[in-house]
């Protein structure tokens, strides 16, 4: 089922417009012309001319050796390992003002690491945003099989989505089975993020195709995309807790991580991918906290509270294993 | 003025008709011939037959007006235009919403209040158009602007990106978004869940 197919031709095919109405219309814009060669006194202005894409970006986001060398530094003054599943409460040893970005991403992944691996049939996912908390929060169930319950605001409506849609990984859409096998390595798992932007590849069927059609991102917001692909991979799609700490420990391995405060028991990091783009496209508008993601995280629990990315922030309220079926589906 | 007036034949690329029209202003006719079908055509499923005859015609006003600042790097000017078009679309987005409510209207047997009441009855092609009709005026505009122009006018997120001056992530992210909703509204949203209501 093409979803976008199903679109265009809801809206059908309009027909064409009148010859009279197409004729006056450039009439009108012959009338602009006119009036603009009566005007024209000064010749086209060179400046006009726009370069786009200033090249940002340009050493991509790969873990420099530095930064490796610091992160295996890291690792081993990162909190203890918390000994026992679902008890993080000692990793707590105040992930505060002592610890940088970085070792909070990677005490976070050592946290995430300890997660039991699958408690329910269903992963479950509330968030909210961006946007209005009343119109944006939507819970979803997520079965092994791919299967989805969504309850949709604002009329909590639960939708059903079909079994083959895959969960997003990079531009891939994956299978759960998929997402198991997924590489266990910071550097592996950002090389197959960053390749799936290139050869997405989907489940066989329509789904998989759209994505295939929209092309690759510019190279100049790759690493934005793979940084956020990243974030991705820590709540939206039931990764095993191996893979949700390498995507710690790959946002961690990123050139430019920074603290920038800490509120109500949560610490929030900033990961810049980039100088911002300039001048980029003709309206030279660039959105605010374009080349950058933030993370907020629990000092206490080191789960990941929020995301914000150019879209803006989504609230994480629960991201965890459940039994507990979605309310649509009756025993 | 001008010593050699040549029209711009098929050969030359918008870009170059563009930038020839700062010094012949009529040379931008040919980019009116070029697109006005298009996107009237796009305007038109978006807002219907009569306002999109001025939008269209607006459309290329605009864009005469804003040539000089036309970045000349990309050859051809359809994302630039739909751009336009979708600025002007947004200026109608009551209107927009209202045809597409109406439009989920037509086709179903009865007048229903809502989506629910609509996915609850038995679907059939008009259902689920209805459906997806109600989603598409519920989606956020900034969304539903990619959602359409890659549906119905085949850019791509990088040229979607150009069109509404946000980067191709951006679009694509809305895309993404988008793209939830209406599946979510569509054929997935008719199928009942082990043969029961799954409405709550």
């Amino acid at each position: 089922m093409n979803d976008l197919l199903d679109v265009r031709q809801a809206l059908g095919e309009p027909e064409l417009p009148s010859p009279a109405t197409q004729a006056a219309a450039r009439a009108a814009l012959l009338e602009h012309a006119a009036a603009a060669r009566a005007s024209l006194s000064r010749p086209w202005p060179a400046g006009a001319r726009r370069r786009r894409r200033a090249g940002w970006l340009a050493g991509g986001i790969g873990l420099t050796a530095a930064a490796a060398v610091t992160a295996a530094a890291l690792v081993t003054t990162s909190p203890p390992r918390p000994d026992g599943r679902g008890n993080h409460r000692n990793t707590s040893a105040e992930p505060s003002s002592r610890l940088s970005a970085r070792q909070i991403l990677l005490a976070a992944a050592i946290t995430a690491a300890a997660q039991p691996a699958r408690t329910g049939a269903y992963w479950y996912l509330k968030e909210t945003g961006p946007g209005p908390a009343a119109a944006t929060t939507t819970q979803s169930w997520y079965t092994h099989n791919g299967s989805t319950y969504t309850l949709l605001p604002p009329r909590h409506v639960v939708f059903l989505a079909s079994p083959d849609a895959g969960f997003d990984v990079g531009a891939s859409a994956l299978t759960y089975r998929q997402i198991q096998r997924l590489p266990t390595t910071a550097a592996a798992l950002t090389a197959w993020i960053t390749r799936s932007f290139a050869h997405p590849v989907g489940p066989s069927g329509p789904a998989g195709v759209p994505r295939a059609r929209q092309g690759p991102p510019p190279r100049s917001e790759l690493g934005g995309q793979v940084a956020m692909s990243l974030s991705d991979l820590l709540y939206q799609v039931p990764a095993p807790p191996a893979i949700r700490a390498a995507a710690f420990r790959a946002l961690a391995a990123l050139p430019d991580v920074t603290r920038l405060g800490q509120a109500h028991g949560d610490v929030t990091l900033r990961i810049s991918v980039a100088a911002p783009p300039a001048n980029k496209f003709p309206s030279g508008k660039v959105p605010p906290r374009a080349n950058e993601i933030r993370l907020v995280i629990s000092t206490s629990t080191l789960a990941l509270h929020a995301v914000t990315n150019y879209e803006g922030t989504t609230t994480i309220l629960a991201a965890r294993w459940t039994s507990t079926r979605p309310p649509a589906v009756r025993p | 003025m001008a010593a050699v007036m040549r029209a711009p034949t098929a050969g030359d690329t918008d870009a170059a008709i563009i930038r020839r029209s700062g010094l012949e202003p009529e040379c931008f006719a040919a980019i009116f011939d070029r697109y006005y079908p298009q996107i009237h055509r796009y305007a038109a499923r978006r807002l219907g037959h009569s306002l999109a005859d001025d939008v269209a015609a607006e459309t290329f006003l605009i864009a005469f007006a804003r040539r000089d600042a036309y970045d000349v790097s990309w050859p051809s000017c359809r994302a630039w235009l739909y751009g336009i078009t979708s600025h002007l679309i947004s200026g109608h987005h009551r209107a927009e919403q209202r045809r597409y409510r109406a439009m989920a209207r037509v086709g179903t047997d009865t007048v229903s209040d809502g989506l629910a009441d609509q996915v609850a009855r038995r679907v059939d092609a008009g259902t689920r158009r209805a459906a997806l009709m109600t989603a598409l005026a519920g989606i956020a505009q900034g969304d539903r602007d990619v959602l359409l122009l890659v549906a119905c006018a085949d850019l791509n997120s990088e040229e979607t990106g150009q069109a509404l001056g946000i980067p191709a992530g951006t679009a694509r992210s809305r895309l993404h978004r988008a793209r939830r909703q209406i599946r979510a509204a569509l054929g997935e949203a008719a199928r009942p869940v082990n043969g029961k209501d799954y409405l709550l």
